[in-house]
């Protein structure tokens, strides 16, 4: 039942930011008021999160974040194509993971330094970050006005 | 997932929302460039979608959309920002407690919604749990913009 639901729920939500950073080109790049985000970097950070969740699921451990690591994919991918290209590559990572996960595993609790998270819920948090930037992506679109 | 597991995630997403549009204050009403929507706009629309979630479950039916009334509705609740919020927190508590009556039947029953997708109940609750995701990405956007 969790494999199935985060299965769909990380692929949709995956295409549903793929889909926007396609359509909006060039401007993939973009930032609003030269303050906000551009989508490129946003996928890139989804990208990277969905394989920092794969590599605790396939370990069963915790989640091992270096903004560092970060900082330097978004750099190398500041592109559409590379954005798109890492996005891709953690979304199937992650499935993969989701995939081979023991289902009796789901319910077991990891500590983090924010509270305990069953890993049901630290792949749910996958699902939410995407769906958090696709509404920051979306508004992008809005304010280019197409 | 289970009710409480729903009901959770749906009252996080909109205490959350509720949260990062607080945070703006006065800017709660601004449209950046002149083209983006309020963060007062969004969280009146995540009231009334919550309200509409609520009928649909207790209901197990889904009535016809009048998106032009939806609209001016949401407008004209967007116009106070601290009523709006005080109505999506009402809304939410509605949602919840449709979200705990639902049987283990009604987790299998399905509708149509006025968009033409097939929905179980439970999915019906979590597309509020989305939307209300989604528009908090949005509103922390304009606080971005903001420079807050």
């Amino acid at each position: 039942m969790q494999r199935e639901l985060l299965t769909a729920l990380i692929q949709k939500s995956s295409d549903a930011l793929a889909k926007l950073t396609t359509e909006l080109g060039e401007k993939a790049t973009w930032q609003p008021l030269d303050k906000g985000r551009s989508a490129v970097d946003q996928c890139v950070e989804c990208g990277y999160l969905s394989k920092v969740m794969a590599k605790a699921l396939s370990a069963q451990g915790q989640p091992e974040f270096d903004r560092d690591k970060m900082n330097a994919l978004k750099a190398e991918n500041n592109t559409p194509e590379g954005a798109l290209n890492v996005l891709a590559v953690g979304r199937d990572i992650l499935l993969t993971a989701i995939a081979d996960f023991p289902a009796e595993s789901w319910d077991i609790k990891q500590t983090l330094p924010w509270g305990e998270f069953s890993f049901f819920e630290l792949g749910m948090f996958i699902y939410w970050n995407n769906t958090y930037h696709e509404g920051q992506i979306s508004y992008i679109q809005t304010l280019i006005g197409e | 997932m289970t009710n409480d597991d729903i009901s959770g995630l749906v009252r996080k997403s909109a205490a959350d929302l509720i949260k990062a549009t607080r945070s703006l204050g006065d800017k709660a009403s601004w449209q950046p460039l002149e083209k983006g929507r309020s963060a007062a706009n969004q969280v009146a629309e995540c009231a009334l979608i919550a309200s509409f979630a609520a009928g649909v479950l207790a209901t197990k039916a889904v009535g016809p959309m009048d998106w032009e009334a939806f609209n001016k509705a949401c407008a004209a609740l967007a116009a106070d920002p601290h009523a709006a919020m005080e109505t999506l927190a009402t809304n939410t508590e509605a949602l919840s407690d449709a979200i705990g009556a639902l049987t283990e039947a009604d987790h299998a029953a399905t509708v149509t919604m006025p968009w033409d997708e097939v929905l179980t109940l439970p999915h019906v609750a979590m597309m509020v749990h989305w939307n209300n995701t989604y528009h908090e990405g949005q509103v922390n956007y304009i606080q971005t913009l903001a420079g807050e």
